[in-house]
């Protein structure tokens, strides 16, 4: 795969929107906004089909999707975005990563990634929700493993022990799970700050106050409003790591924060896994509530380097 | 104070894990040349002594002066093998079936990747083993080693280049394991390239080989250049290996190979077979204690044995320097544990009865003192009078735990009487504080010891409240252990065909003994276990996971059961780890039979799993 460098997303203007309508009254957000600015670029939306689930039918019959080419077969989504990739080359694209689920956006990635000769800039934009309380019961776990085939890992003869990096998030009990699992020689724990402090409270309860953590200083604070230092920490970590061990990204909590470590993981492929918890139904993502935005804009922007 | 919070033997070297290693009872049967099962849930020191009869392992701990004597009287003449199981095996499983349609090509690569793991760890082992001496140096004499030449070394290699079906003829060991490294990228490589099936193709014109054949091979091969070596082959956490290959090995415990023993371990219920396959297996498979000895790991059902979970704290105390007995001292001393109940003595903890009694009535507990009164006892003091064994069975020895358990936890109503929940009730853990308590909360098991010791140790060094230290490592970790439960994962065609996960199924299980436990009806032998009879099939993959969890513990001793081929007839409990979650006592008592989900009164689909709502409780 190939390197990315990192731009101003303010320097960037898309030709190419891509999103979803799905459950979360926030999954329109970026559209919407795309909309009351003017965006003259193509819009790709993939149609969760979420029926009568929470802000599903408000979102679906929101008159601004008329605008919007609306996919419901990912397949074909997917297909739809790799042919205007083709067609218009070179293409700048926004990629609204909110209310996607883990392994749709990987796939999305991984097919930029695939075409990155036809594109010329990406921008990922996320808008965080507002604070709700969270819910402190387990879920049931279907799978538990790589998020897409492509970040199943390779073997090295200078690795033999596991790193485990844990973007923390909201879901109750499946950090230290999958520690229990997987049994990490180190654990990294990054736990989003910057947005409503209550969120900060909660992810600390719902993670058992990080008592699985060694160290303290394997706990780190990022800051959810700044996803482009989020990058060069990861990236630093994951780089220092990879030379010992091998490398498992866990990315729960903010979408961005798995965004980033797709993104990571595309750059350093194959050697980088990225996993997920699957606990979701089939036609909706991940999380079972509703979210609602919370009005912050949160970009980041790269190029794929030659 | 130094108090080391690494938790699991996957990630210690042998040399670390045998400079700590507690001999449990069973070391000898374990380290035998015989075919062997160790038999429990995750977390029971499985891997701990695997590593410790590497060849590393036991070249440290026969560097230990206290274990001259055991070890002179054992026989060790056999190289070891020690194939781990890699964490990320299932994920990645799962992930390959989903990506690979068709079932053949999905064997192929998930054998591929298994046969070169397990070749690179044998090459690696085979290294561990051999002795290196300098030629003006007598070399180190251990029967489980060999000495081998150059030549020799080239030989092995070459011959397994060609039986392993490698591209290229190796020289050495580091070339062998490099180009098994090559090939089971090969195989990765096949699925993250997908949709391309460039790579995919050519795995699949790889030869398709079988590990046992393979390992056979290898044996040849030294055979050709030294005569007369046994193996021990020591398979770890095989639980997450692929169904086929747990099959296989079972089936191999019959006849394998004469030259060598296997060894690994297993879940307590055998559920790499189908429902036919187990009926088979358990009339015409290998026999226990005829072609396999079986270890059982697991905490006992009743009447367990916590000298080895005493030894594992004791050496924690000592490596943080302090003491077992200040460490119990210090958990003894909760404010939270019913003044006068319990009387503390180095060989655990008496009970009071007669404080019980009091306490009891103090609680308000009605219908109890009721039970007495109808049995003479009119007042706490009346107790001391009763004399004869069955009398005394009947009033104090069954009794006085089920009153006591009541005095912390009675449902009483009052305020919260509309609400059906007992853990919004915020009373805290004082029945479970105090060492020998917090010992049963472990179950016995290596890893549970671990973090409440650390949790504990901590807050002994910063000397904070003793009911609000324990309080809180017991929230914690009965939280944790619930997580791990949770996260053993279902198919898809379980979730679909299921009733329960294995975490619901449990609370329901737990709810509904402790309902009746902690009910309005005080009963003297009140059922806190399950005997499973005619089960509804809907239950069956929830409680085959929830054994297999460790979340309930089997009576493995009845019946002659060591490995459990049919759940008809079980009788479990649940375990420990989770008493505080139900409020359930740290004893085992009358069976209640399981057919379909028991009913319980409350629900608690509103209320939370965290416990931590009694952190600061005291």
């Amino acid at each position: 795969m190939c390197d990315v460098i990192l731009l101003d997303p303010k320097s960037t203007e898309s030709d190419l929107f891509i999103g979803c309508v799905g459950y979360e009254n926030r999954s329109l957000e970026a559209y919407k906004k795309n909309m009351a600015s003017d965006f003259v670029g193509h819009s790709l939306i993939f149609d969760y089909c979420s029926g009568d689930l929470l802000s599903y039918p408000e979102n679906r019959s929101n008159k601004l999707l008329n605008k919007a080419q609306l996919i419901e077969d990912f397949g074909n989504f997917i297909e739809a975005i790799s042919e205007y990739l083709s067609e218009n080359e070179p293409v700048s694209v926004q990629l609204d990563v909110t209310s996607f689920d883990r392994e749709k956006l990987a796939q999305i990635l991984k097919n930029l990634f695939d075409h990155s000769s036809q594109v010329a800039t990406v921008t990922i934009c996320y808008f965080p929700m507002a604070f709700s309380p969270p819910s402190h019961s387990l879920e049931i776990v279907r799978s538990f493993g790589p998020v897409i085939p492509a970040f199943i890992g390779e073997a090295s003869f200078s690795r033999d022990a596991l790193a485990l990096i844990i973007g923390a998030g909201y879901e109750y009990g499946r950090a230290v799970g999958a520690i229990d699992m997987l049994e990490p020689d180190r654990i990294y724990c990054m736990s989003p700050v910057g947005t409503d402090p209550r969120f900060e409270v909660e992810i600390e309860r719902n993670n058992l106050e990080f008592s699985f953590l060694d160290e303290d200083e394997l706990l780190q604070r990022y800051d959810l409003l700044r996803p482009e230092t989020l990058f060069y920490d990861m990236r630093r970590i994951v780089e220092f790591e990879n030379q010992e061990r091998n490398v498992l990204i866990l990315p729960m909590g903010p979408k961005i924060f798995a965004a980033v470590s797709i993104i990571l993981a595309l750059v350093l492929h194959p050697s980088i896994m990225v996993w997920r918890h699957s606990t979701a139904t089939t036609n909706a993502p991940s999380s079972t509530s509703d979210a609602i935005a919370s009005g912050a804009d949160i970009r980041m922007a790269f190029k794929f380097s030659d | 104070m130094r108090i080391n919070s690494s938790f699991n033997a996957r990630n210690a070297t042998p040399q670390q894990i045998a400079e700590t290693f507690v001999v449990p009872e069973y070391f000898e049967q374990v380290a035998a040349y015989n075919n062997l099962v160790l038999v429990g849930p995750r977390g029971l020191g499985k891997t701990t002594i695997m590593k410790v009869l590497t060849a590393s392992g036991l070249r440290f701990l026969h560097q230990r002066p206290d274990l001259n004597g055991l070890l002179s009287r054992m026989d060790f003449n056999y190289i070891p093998i020690y194939v781990p199981a890699e964490s990320i095996w299932r994920g990645n499983a799962q992930s390959i079936t989903g990506a690979l349609g068709e079932e053949h090509e999905r064997d192929h690569v998930l054998n591929g990747l298994f046969v070169d793991h397990c070749l690179h760890q044998l090459v690696t082992s085979f290294e561990d083993a051999i002795v290196h001496s300098e030629p003006d140096q007598p070399a180190e004499q251990c029967p489980w080693m060999i000495s081998l030449s150059e030549s020799d070394e080239k030989l092995i290699c070459n011959e397994c280049s060609a039986f392993w079906g490698l591209p290229r003829m190796q020289n050495s060991f580091v070339g062998l394991k490099l180009s098994l490294l090559q090939r089971s990228n090969e195989y990765r490589a096949s699925i993250s390239s997908l949709p391309d099936r460039t790579a995919l193709d050519r795995v699949l014109s790889y030869q398709k080989h079988d590990f046992l054949l393979m390992l056979k091979g290898f044996f040849d091969v030294v055979g050709s250049i030294r005569e007369g070596i046994r193996w021990s082959v020591c398979f770890d956490e095989m639980e997450i290996a692929p169904k086929r290959v747990l099959a296989q090995l079972y089936e191999n415990l019959r006849s394998f190979d004469q030259r060598a023993v296997l060894k690994f371990s297993l879940f307590p219920y055998i559920d790499f077979y189908s429902l036919e396959q187990r009926k088979s297996a358990s009339e015409r498979g290998p026999v226990d204690g005829q072609d396999f000895h079986t270890v059982i790991l697991a905490n006992k059902f009743a009447n367990p044995d916590y000298n080895l979970a005493r030894q594992l704290v004791s050496n924690e105390c000592a490596a943080a320097g302090t003491s077992l007995a200040d460490l119990s001292t210090y958990l003894n001393s909760s404010t939270s544990i019913n003044r006068g109940t319990r009387k503390f003595t180095g060989r655990g903890f008496e009970r009071n009865y007669v404080a019980i009694h009091e306490m009891a009535g103090q609680a308000g507990d009605k219908s109890y003192i009721d039970y007495m009164k109808k049995n003479g006892i009119q007042k706490a003091g009346d107790l001391d009078g009763v004399i004869g064994e069955k009398k005394r069975a009947q009033l104090i020895r069954k009794t006085a735990p089920i009153a006591e358990i009541r005095s912390y936890y009675l449902v009483k109503g009052g305020k919260n009487a509309d609400s059906n929940s007992r853990r919004t009730s915020s009373k805290g853990f004082g029945y479970y504080h105090g060492f020998d308590q917090i010992l049963c909360l472990t179950e016995g098991n290596p890893r549970a010891i671990k973090y409440y010791v650390t949790d504990l140790l901590r807050s002994f060094d910063r000397q904070e409240n003793s009911a609000v230290a324990q309080n809180r490592a017991i929230s914690r970790n009965v939280d944790r252990f619930r997580a791990l439960v949770s996260a053993h994962t279902f198919s898809i065609k379980v979730v679909n065909e299921q009733t329960h996960a294995p975490l619901q199924l449990v609370d329901i299980l737990g709810d509904a003994l402790s309902e009746v436990l902690l009910g309005p009806q005080f009963q003297p032998e009140p059922a806190l276990s399950y005997e499973v009879k005619g089960l509804n099939s809907r239950l069956n993959d929830a409680l085959v996971l929830a054994i297999n969890s460790g979340a309930l513990i089997v009576d493995q001793t009845s019946g002659g059961k060591q490995l459990i081929f049919d759940l008809e007839g079980c009788r479990f409990r649940l375990s420990h780890r989770l008493a505080p979650f139900y409020k359930l006592p740290t004893i085992t008592g009358q069976p209640r039979k399981l057919a379909g989900l028991p009913k319980t009164t409350g629900t608690y689909d509103t209320q939370p799993d965290l416990l931590s709502w009694a952190k600061n409780d005291v």
